[in-house]
């Protein structure tokens, strides 16, 4: 999606405007909030590992909370993100 | 045949040596990639009405697209990483994994340099 979005960028405004339509369809919007949703939580997890990596936040009960923390997290930054797609008044 | 213990002789000689270079690098481009990806997500979101020049002009100034260089190079580096720990995790078949791993780094190798030609081609179009 990325690829398509920088590939379509430098080829010209007539094939901006076909891949801006592209997005802007239902379909790939949901395929879009699932990736938001997948990348929020890859990356708060990433984060998680990397504070393990340091070697704390062993405990079980630390390991529970952080789970739940980075599940939380990635909603939220998933709902911000939504959040400013809808207000610029763009899609859904 | 030894009698030393398999711990007494591994000990001091240090790791695998390229399974270390993998952990390293996975961890280094995880780094990178936290500022990389929120820089691109937010730079995506305040670029969505815009029109195709607008567009173009914000890719072309040399920090948006070294940051976009950058950006595509851990991304795949950093996927490369993370498919092959899959492939060679799951894939039994010794045949299979060899195949899926070479045709894997080809493929992310190819939607890199993609995505570097993409960058270049607007950044170096512009005066």
């Amino acid at each position: 999606m990325i690829l398509y979005w920088l590939v379509a960028a430098s080829l010209g405004p007539e094939q901006y405007a076909e891949a801006q339509r592209c997005f802007a369809a239902l379909p790939t919007q949901i395929l879009m909030l699932g990736w938001t949703g997948a990348f929020y939580y890859h990356l708060c997890n990433g984060i998680r590992h990397l504070f393990w990596d340091s070697g704390r936040g062993f405990t079980l009960e630390n390991a529970y909370r952080s789970g739940y923390a980075v599940l939380a997290a990635a909603l939220i930054m998933t709902a911000l993100t939504w959040g400013c797609v809808v207000t610029q008044g763009g899609p859904v | 045949m030894s009698l030393r213990s398999e711990l007494g002789r591994v000990r001091g000689l240090g790791s695998a040596k390229s399974g270390l270079h993998h952990w390293w690098h996975q961890r280094l481009t995880a780094m990178a990639l936290i500022p990389l990806t929120l820089w691109f997500v937010n730079g995506v979101l305040g670029h969505m009405d815009a029109s195709h020049e607008a567009l173009i002009t914000w890719m072309a100034s040399p920090f948006v697209s070294t940051m976009l260089v950058a950006f595509l190079l851990a991304l795949f580096y950093h996927a490369k990483l993370g498919l092959q720990v899959v492939i060679e995790d799951y894939v039994h078949n010794e045949f299979h994994k060899i195949a899926l791993l070479t045709i894997m780094k080809l493929l992310v190798a190819f939607a890199a340099l993609l995505g570097v030609i993409a960058v270049l081609r607007i950044s170096l179009a512009m005066p």
